[in-house]
């Protein structure tokens, strides 16, 4: 919740000019730049990536969450709410005497007389975003909403005093659970006073009493935008009460001016479209579907360069395309999974017991199956991880030795190529990576010698390799 | 007995990883290659319980079996695991293409195949712990391309360190095993024991020399007032426990006697008391 004073920039449209809500806003700025604002990349901190603590470069996976890459479409609903908080403000210059009797009076019992500006024609346009959870719609909102300030503080416009200082730009809530009209409008208006800084007002007790306040502090406040998330969980459930929401809604769009944007996973459309009043006004001012992306579309390829450069392992990965393709296929384009993904792949390979930290397909795999705890295995590796964190003291006659390496957290990934059996691990880790094998291997070729014989096993035994009696030399060293 | 797993291709492979095959020690062991998961090789399958690790093993043919009896019989083996996966994959190619062999294949797929070990022995002598690799095979079995197999194998634990040894078993490794297995049978999943005041009895009646297992029996359940069918067992179990040394170079059972050269006297003072 950002507040900031108010600057003003000259307006754009003749029909705007004067009015200081809508030049106190940002001015307006072309796609490059916007998208430039809407980006957040993680410091990457190279130097960590040589931290012996790998629990410290494990700590560091956590910056992978703030990651941002903006999509064209951030732009495309960024104008789309600009576009709708300047139409809703445009009706409400509070120089006019127009804005002056729409604040003054309910809009119910407004006075016969218009005043010479005209009686308020309430603008409100609705922008409707759906998309399937994970595929970044809040993360989006977020970005765009912190673009812009909550509130604006005015003061003096050209020399004129204010009468109220402070324009909220925008307020979200999430709609409630159980779709009552009391819990909007008391978490529309908990929402405002958070904003303004204001002691927590009493909600009124009857609907009735509730809904003026709540428009009465909409209006003072000069409210630009409601955003409105989850509104998948309305749900018509009784007919009769089952649009009191909706009605609500309208009413606040249809009679304050107040534009919204809901923001909604697929059965929200459904819904919608149940009703052709509520459709309609919906996409008043434009629908957005946000899908997962594309395997072949720039915006994955966009997302996954940026994603995949923000990595703490002791050794760079590059992404191939081969990566590529396995990222796609177990987020399918799913932009939460993926990070998911990718950060639980990286900390399986920074906390795993080898220092080998490449990250490859197989690696991916076992973190979707953590990350994603999806499948039926998941839940089998989630108990036995948390075995392995837990102490073993309990457990009676087992080896000390193994209660002591349980202190470092153990992963395991479940790769052909990488050492599984920790007692070998170091040697077997020099060994792949050693160039002068041959130098090493002594008799390259006792057994092949020995089958092209008639008796090999006489030959053999002249080596000592042959165990002749287990028992006897087994004992010996 | 469950159906075996597929284990053609690389992914099969991590599945089985994923699923522990291969990893693990002692109890937690779960051999690469179960008796279910291998099909045409021939010779006796079979899975034995084992006394020291308190899990079952996989064993692939009789001379597999042979061994298991003898090295889990040796003092100083504390673990015992058969199918050890040869791990990461590409050092056993490495070692393949050094050598100039080719690596084993999946049959039928032509992917490469995970080596492995028939036993990998955990030892403990002295308070030090090691390791010992045993590939074993009966003895006409080395044509050129098992040698071939067999020389990546050696290597492999040649460069870690690890001896490696080789086991084609003999008349006299066949007859002891057959007489532990005998001794140790009643004896495994720890459902039969005898109490140490059993023990105490037995090994008061038990002298060196050479004894007809029938006599033997007679005379411990005399002593011991148990039933006849324990006196047989108790000889069994005093052999298992090593609370007495026999002659196992011939067969006790199909002998009938037993040439005990030695009572462990200082396990029969600790039992007394002195």
């Amino acid at each position: 919740m950002r507040r900031e004073p108010a600057e003003y920039h000259e307006a754009i449209l003749p029909e705007h000019k004067g009015n200081p809500l809508i030049e106190a806003l940002k001015p307006k700025l072309g796609m490059n730049e916007l998208l430039q604002k809407f980006s957040n990349y993680p410091n990457l901190d190279q130097h960590i990536r040589q931290h012996p603590d790998p629990l410290v470069r494990e700590e560091y996976t956590i910056r992978l969450k703030q990651l941002r890459q903006p999509f064209f479409i951030y732009y495309q609903c960024f104008r789309a709410i600009e576009t709708a908080i300047k139409d809703g403000y445009g009706q409400k210059n509070p120089f006019s005497p127009t804005t002056a009797q729409y604040l003054h009076y309910p809009v119910e019992e407004r006075p016969e007389i218009a005043p010479r500006t005209g009686y308020f024609e309430p603008k409100a346009e609705t922008i409707t975003l759906i998309g399937s959870s994970g595929v970044g719609k809040t993360s989006m909102l977020e970005q765009i909403l912190n673009y812009l300030p909550a509130v604006i503080e005015h003061d003096e416009y050209k020399g004129r005093r204010m009468e109220f200082t402070e324009q909220v730009i925008w307020i979200k809530v999430e709609c409630p659970n159980n779709s009552s009209v009391r819990d909007l409008c008391e978490e529309i208006l908990a929402s405002l006073d958070l904003v303004m800084n204001r002691p927590k007002e009493t909600p009124a007790s009857t609907i009735g009493g509730l809904m003026r306040q709540i428009e009465q502090r909409i209006k003072s406040s000069f409210l630009g935008i409601l955003v409105i998330d989850e509104m998948q969980r309305l749900v018509f459930k009784r007919t009769g009460g089952e649009n009191n929401l909706l009605n609500f809604l309208h009413r606040l769009v249809n009679k304050l001016g107040v534009p919204m944007l809901f923001c909604g996973n697929p059965p929200f459309d459904e819904t919608l479209s149940k009703t052709l009043k509520a459709a309609r006004r919906a996409e008043s001012a434009g629908c957005f579907q946000m899908e997962p992306l594309k395997r072949d579309s720039d915006e994955w390829e966009a997302f996954l360069g940026e994603l995949w450069e923000i990595q703490w392992t002791s050794v760079y990965n590059e992404l191939t395309v081969k990566l590529n393709d396995k990222m796609y296929e177990l987020s399918l384009g799913n932009l939460d999974i993926a990070h998911r993904i990718y950060r639980e792949a990286q900390r399986l390979v920074i906390l795993s017991d080898s220092d080998d930290e490449r990250i490859n397909a197989t690696v991916l795999e076992q973190a979707y199956a953590r990350a994603c705890g999806l499948s039926s295995n998941t839940e089998e590796i989630k108990v036995q991880r948390e075995k392995f964190l837990l102490p073993t003291g309990n457990r009676g006659s087992r080896k000390n030795s193994q209660q002591e390496k349980a202190a470092k957290p153990k992963v395991f990934i479940a790769d052909i190529t990488r050492p599984q059996h920790p007692e070998f691990e170091i040697q077997l880790r020099e060994l792949v990576g050693t160039v002068d094998l041959p130098i090493r291997i002594r008799d390259p070729d006792m057994f092949q010698r020995a089958a092209e014989l008639e008796n090999p096993v006489d030959m053999l035994k002249k080596t000592g390799i042959v165990c002749d009696n287990p028992i006897a030399d087994l004992d010996f060293i | 007995m469950a159906r075996g797993r597929k284990l053609e291709k690389l992914s099969d492979f991590n599945r089985s990883l994923k699923n522990k095959y291969g990893i693990g020690e002692g109890v937690d062991y779960k051999p690469w290659l179960r008796v279910q998961d291998v099909k045409s090789k021939k010779g006796q399958r079979t899975q034995v319980w084992g006394r020291k690790t308190g899990r079952e093993h996989h064993l692939l043919s009789s001379i597999e079996s042979q061994f298991f009896y003898l090295a889990e019989f040796s003092d100083s083996v504390v673990d015992i695991r058969e199918q050890f996966p040869l791990l990461p994959l590409n050092l056993s190619q490495k070692i393949a293409a050094t050598l100039g062999v080719e690596h084993p294949t999946v049959p039928y797929s032509a992917e490469p195949n995970i080596m492995t070990t028939d036993f990998l022995l955990t030892c403990r002598q002295g308070g030090r712990e090691f390791y010992r690799a045993i590939s074993v095979k009966p003895e006409d079995g080395i044509d050129q391309r098992t040698a071939e197999k067999m020389d990546i194998e050696r290597i492999w634990w040649e460069l870690l360190g690890v001896e490696f040894l080789f086991f084609t078993g003999n008349e006299t490794t066949k007859a002891q095993s057959t007489n532990i297995q005998w001794a140790t049978s009643p004896f495994r999943a720890g459902i039969q024991t005898y109490s140490p005041s059993q023990v105490e009895a037995a090994l008061a009646i038990l002298e060196p020399g050479k004894h007809l297992l029938f006599d033997l029996c007679e005379k411990l359940v005399s002593m011991l007032q148990c039933r006849s069918e324990d006196g047989l067992n108790i000889v069994r179990y005093m052999i298992a426990e090593k609370w007495i040394d026999v002659d196992l170079n011939y067969s006790i059972e199909s002998f009938g006697g037993v040439d005990i050269l030695s009572v462990n006297l200082e396990k029969r003072q600790v039992s007394n008391g002195d």
